[in-house]
């Protein structure tokens, strides 16, 4: 998808497309690098950034994005990960970690089946239906946990989320490195990528040519409910806590990693390698004002205007495409 | 061209065949209650009921209306917590009560005017357009009461949500009011004409001559002023302003409209539908109270029977849309 | 070209749109109380005009001076206030309110003393009045949901003629009337021609063109071509001055011995059509003849499993199928080329290469990764076999013209190994020199053994291409006709109701 046109040199359109969202985040780096090196620009700042907060933003917005090339969203993401951690936590906290974490994997699969076929097969707008998902996975959490906090899990277990490969690369980069690369690879390389972009882009075209249309988009969410609860065990691992209330607040955040990151609501259109940055951005912004002490509950605004200011990124984006369009193909 | 096919539909068959399927849910919900509990019927849990609707009846007119024209506002909720909070920062910084609530309204009807602005002029994505407002929404909330709730203390202000004329409550009457007028102008004015012609079909109206971008953009302004006014209501029940109070409203409000019978598709179903599906909601809450089921239980039964309806109301349709259309070509 | 009791003066109108240009300086009259015939293909920019005309569009250059005055409408509502009203192609009707409602839609009458607040009883006694005045029998409060597709066309015409009209365009009106509800259509027609009113008529039945026109108007290309007579016309020039030239061997078959059925239908019953029966056998051109709305399209969509059977089955390949899937046909060796190319047919913001290997995608990467390579080699060579005109195939296809368009369609189809294909109005909105060499594709597949289905509202290319043609009516198959006995009329007669068809 990404290597178009290669013909008529780089545009204004595809310098735009490619680069805008990194030229946005080196701004902010440098901004903070500059104005408080003091705070920003330390080891101990920088990693906890990179290695601590990041990992679970990026790991959930790539779900999301996925979403979202099929001209999708899941909302349900945030509580399918709060679901499958506290379903798991009780097998984990007895020391079966194996049948604890297949618990939790499997409850996330099962979430995404549910949220795909309410979407393909019964016709339910994806918001909607994944906002039920979300209500009643939730509930559940609740219902499970009673509403307090499973904690204290044995020291192996916590490993998988504070340790290190090697004494040197925290787990958690390395897992997130590792899902990078093979979705990047699957969304680039793979039948079952173009798949996905061809019925992001045009559903009707898709199954028109014999794409297996619905079960294409219902694969995507069960990856997404997949990605839900294998980030819900690192989380659970790296606080030593499964807290059925931190759900919403992904939510927000992987929508707006997602379209700052150039994937598009209109569909067909994205990349993990776009939300990456776009995570990032996300997340240098929340720890810049955290450091320039602005209070937490500004946050929420800024990531709203995040959104808002993504889509009219996009839109003037594609209105630079038409333009530049029209003005080739009457020139000639 | 007379054709007998034609269903000539009395006033008697048109107005039984117009209740939206949902009443008879209602009913049989009433009476499977008051059954298993004697005290539901009681005059005194109505009353309740009827108090604890009004809120949500309030914050779905808006809705109703924006569903009509086959789109979705999903920042009711944050508009609600939004103008309860300022308000009530309002009244403590020493305004009156009138004016103060007036602000609240206003914050209201400026995020409805850049919803509308953003959905109908600059066409971007309503879903994730009213996403964006709706975290800025939340996030000012937090801002403006500095995360905390924050109490009135105004005698007047508490009346409102606490006082009664007669038996019945004036939050009761209040929405009472409001529904009446919307009802009225939905059904007999142009500008209710306008919305059913616009969620009918967009271009048909287009084509007749109908400002749809103006049309639009008033219908969220709509949107914006009934959910400022419902959050104004539900901080006058406490007397007090929670900057997350609405949160939880966005999901029942949508519910309540689409159980209600109005349609994504968009031009059919009204506020008698939302109503019903309101009351569903608020009676299947409150049997399971009077059954002393858990809150937590409640909360997912409540997610899960939400989920089934719209599922049977998706297939339904699905149904009837089929045979409809055989219907007329076996007759045409 | 002008005179004096002209109610509409165009000249030199010229629209562009992005990439194209749509009306290049068209000008000509219409007098007070004629009927003016626009002719023209697909593509010429009659409804471009009519739209500019009506207030839909705007004009980027020319005059239009209407009753007199130049005019520059800001939108439908101020035409139809100067007197104009169109009826458009497409049916833009309300299917949930009813018949008054849609009537009125944006110029509801109101209580005089209450602003805004509609008068509904008003409403339905105007309408009454209207549809009475016409002799179209339907209550005004029955809703629009409920009227057949001819019913709804009615409504859409008195919809357009309720107010004061002085100028009223048709957009191809008949498309979907039965005999007697077009007699009644030219009844009316006849009738605002005595009360001067002036009508602009969009058809491609030259029969109707005869009985309602008084003059036609001939576009090409975006251009203004002539001015007949319609008494006076003959076919043979209308149609020339409509091409442009004299096409020769526009539809070349090589007719051979067809080869054993390849796809049989057993009682087939969809939405909107019901137990057909047909069949095609290899090396034929076989063609679903009738008008819009017969069922055509819908009896191809469900063997594509793209929407449901009801009952019956078909056979494909020798296989029996109930319940067919789009990627479960692709499999067994079937292709369909939708009708509506830019929504179905391609995926206009991805590169002609990834749209070429779209239905072949386990074919050519059998291991689930793809290969650029060879999605490169595939490409370039449908490219070249096609004459696919792209700079390059990284190009977007959104970006080629439309009969390049549609050559990608047919070059995602071919590089698959499907020997039935079913082509859903393959022609629409495509030049004549696209035409000709998507004719000669047909025929090339055909004679190679393909077996291929045909759907087409262009009855000359039905008649010229197939080896045998269904007539489709109202969701039936009502009649088959060999090569043979083939002509556009005895298509026509039997694809239109007969009168007394209708209370069968």
């Amino acid at each position: 998808m990404g290597e178009t046109a290669p013909d008529d040199g780089i545009s204004l359109r595809v310098f735009l497309d490619r680069y805008s969202r990194i030229l946005i985040l080196a701004g902010i780096v440098v901004f903070m690098a500059v104005t408080r090196p003091d705070a920003f620009w330390t080891m101990s700042n920088l990693s906890a950034v990179a290695f601590q907060q990041a990992p679970f933003m990026i790991l959930m917005s790539f779900g999301m994005t996925l979403a979202i090339i099929t001209k999708g969203i899941d909302k349900s993401m945030g509580s399918v990960l709060v679901l499958s951690s506290v379903l798991g936590a009780g097998f984990v906290k007895n020391g079966q970690f194996l049948l604890g974490i297949s618990l939790a994997l499997a409850v996330g699969i099962a979430c995404g089946l549910v949220s795909g076929i309410l979407i393909t097969r019964v016709g339910v707008a994806p918001f909607i239906a994944t906002y039920g998902v979300e209500w009643v996975a939730l509930g559940l959490a609740f219902v499970y946990t009673g509403n307090v906090y499973i904690y204290d899990f044995p020291q192996e277990f916590r490993e998988i989320g504070t340790g290190r490969i090697f004494g040197i690369l925290p787990n958690l980069a390395l897992v997130t490195l590792a899902v990078f690369l093979v979705l990047h690879f699957m969304m680039r390389k793979t039948v079952f990528g173009r798949k996905v972009y061809m019925v992001g882009n045009n559903f009707n075209a898709a199954a028109l040519s014999g794409v297996d249309a619905r079960n294409t988009v219902t694969i995507v969410y069960i990856v997404n409910g997949l990605l839900a609860a294998m980030t819900g065990i690192l989380y659970m691992a790296r606080l030593n806590a499964a807290d059925p209330g931190i759900s919403a607040a992904f939510t927000l955040d992987s929508i707006a990693a997602s379209l700052i990151g150039g994937t598009s609501f209109g569909g067909g259109k994205g990349s993990v390698a776009g939300t990456i940055v776009g995570a990032l951005i996300i997340v240098f912004i929340r720890n810049g004002m955290n450091i320039w002490g602005v209070h937490t509950t500004w946050q929420q605004t800024a990531v709203g205007f995040v959104i808002i200011f993504s889509i009219f990124l996009e839109a003037t984006t594609q209105k630079l495409t038409a333009f530049a369009a029209g003005k080739r193909k009457t020139g000639e | 061209m007379h054709d007998a096919s034609i269903p000539r539909r009395n006033l008697l068959f048109r107005i039984v065949s117009e209740i939206p399927g949902v009443t008879y849910g209602v009913v049989f919900l009433a009476i499977l209650f008051s059954i298993i509990r004697p005290r539901f019927m009681s005059v005194n849990n109505m009353l309740l009921i009827a108090r604890h609707s009004s809120v949500l009846l309030v914050a779905s007119i808006g809705m109703t209306m924006v569903i009509l024209v086959s789109q979705i506002d999903l920042s009711v909720g944050s508009v609600m917590s939004l103008s309860g909070v300022v308000a009530a920062y309002a009244i403590r910084n020493g305004m009156d009560l009138v004016p103060a609530m007036a602000l609240g309204i206003v914050c209201g009807l400026v995020t409805g005017a850049l919803n509308g602005v953003m959905v109908a002029v600059f066409k971007f994505d309503y879903w994730i357009a009213t996403f964006g407002t709706m975290g800025i929404g939340a996030g000012m909330a937090l801002v403006v009461a500095n995360g905390e709730t924050l109490a009135v203390g105004s005698a007047g202000f508490g009346w409102i949500g606490n006082g009664r004329i007669g038996r019945i409550y004036i939050l009761t009457y209040l929405a009472v009011i409001f529904l009446t007028v919307m009802w009225f102008v939905l059904k007999k004015t142009r500008f209710g004409y306008n919305i059913y012609s616009i969620g009918g079909s967009e271009q048909a109206a287009r084509l007749s001559g109908l400002n749809v971008v103006r049309n639009r953009i008033y219908v969220y302004m709509c949107s914006g002023f009934f959910s400022a006014v419902a959050g104004l209501m539900l901080a006058s029940m406490g007397n007090s302003a929670s900057p997350i109070a609405g949160a939880d409203y966005s999901f029942d409000v949508i519910a309540a409209v689409i159980i209600g019978g109005t349609s994504f598709d968009g031009g059919r179903g009204g506020l008698f539908g939302t109503v019903m599906g309101t009351l569903l909601v608020r009676i299947l809450a409150s049997g399971l109270n009077l059954m002393n089921i858990l809150p937590t239980w409640q909360k997912a039964i409540i997610g899960i029977v939400i989920v089934a309806i719209l599922v049977a109301d998706v297939l339904g349709e699905k149904r009837k849309r089929r045979r409809d259309m055989m219907r007329r070509y076996r007759d045409g | 070209m002008t005179s004096d009791n002209a109610i509409l003066k165009m000249t030199g109108i010229t629209k562009r749109f992005p990439g194209t240009l749509a009306l290049h300086n068209v000008g000509f009259d219409v007098r007070e109380g004629e009927v003016v015939v626009l002719l023209g293909e697909n593509g010429a920019g009659k409804s471009t005009l009519v739209k500019i005309i009506s207030g839909v569009y705007t004009r980027d250059e020319g005059e239009i001076i209407f009753n007199g005055e130049p005019v520059d409408f800001e939108g439908v509502q101020q035409a139809q206030q100067a007197g104009i009203s169109i009826i458009h192609q497409e049916l833009n009707l309300l299917p949930e309110r009813t018949i008054a409602q849609n009537i009125f839609v944006g110029r509801e009458p109101t209580i005089p003393w209450l602003p805004g607040v509609i008068d509904y009883r008003k409403m339905v006694t105007d309408s009454k009045a209207i549809l009475a005045d016409l002799g179209v029998d339907l209550a005004p409060d029955a809703l629009v949901k409920d009227l057949s597709i001819a019913q709804q066309q009615m409504v859409e015409v008195v919809k357009a003629l309720s107010n004061r009209t002085k100028l009223l365009i048709m957009d191809e009106p008949t498309s979907s009337l039965t005999k007697r509800e077009i007699d009644k259509l030219f009844e009316i027609i006849e009738r605002f021609k005595r009360n001067k009113t002036s009508i602009i008529y969009i058809s491609h039945r030259m029969d109707e063109i005869k009985i309602v026109g008084d003059r036609a108007v001939i576009m090409r290309d975006g251009e203004y071509i002539d001015t007949l007579d319609v008494k006076a016309m003959s076919m043979d020039e209308a149609v020339s001055k409509m091409v442009g030239r004299t096409i020769t061997r526009l539809y070349e078959r090589h007719y051979n011995q067809p080869g054993e059925e390849v796809f049989v239908t057993r009682n087939l019953t969809g939405i909107r059509f019901r137990n057909v029966n047909i069949n095609v056998r290899a090396g034929e051109i076989v063609s679903l003849a009738g008008l819009v709305g017969a069922g055509r399209t819908e009896v191809a969509k469900a063997v594509f499993g793209y929407d449901p059977i009801l009952s019956g089955s078909f056979e494909l390949f020798g296989q029996t199928i109930k319940s067919p899937s789009p990627d479960r046909c692709v499999r067994l060796g079937m292709a369909f080329l939708p009708e509506d190319r830019k929504a179905e047919g391609v995926i206009l913001k991805m590169p002609v290469k990834e749209n070429l290997v779209s239905a072949c995608l386990s074919k050519l990467f059998p291991n689930g990764i793809i290969n650029s390579a060879i999605e490169r080699r595939h490409s370039e060579r449908f490219r070249r076999e096609l004459k696919i005109v792209t700079p390059s195939v990284d190009k977007l296809v959104g970006e080629l013209s439309g009969g390049n368009q549609q050559k990608v369609v047919v070059g995602k189809w071919l590089s698959t190994d499907c020997r039935f294909f079913i082509f859903d109005e393959p022609t629409r909105g495509i030049d004549v020199g696209a035409k000709a060499e998507i004719y000669h594709l047909l025929d090339a597949l055909a004679a190679k053994g393909a077996a291929i289905l045909m759907i087409s509202s262009e009855l000359n290319e039905v008649v010229g291409l197939s080896d045998r043609v269904y007539v489709m009516r109202e969701g039936d198959v009502v009649k088959e006709f060999p090569r043979l006995e083939l002509s556009q009329e005895a298509i026509i007669s039997f694809a239109i109701a007969k009168e007394d068809d209708r209370n069968a």
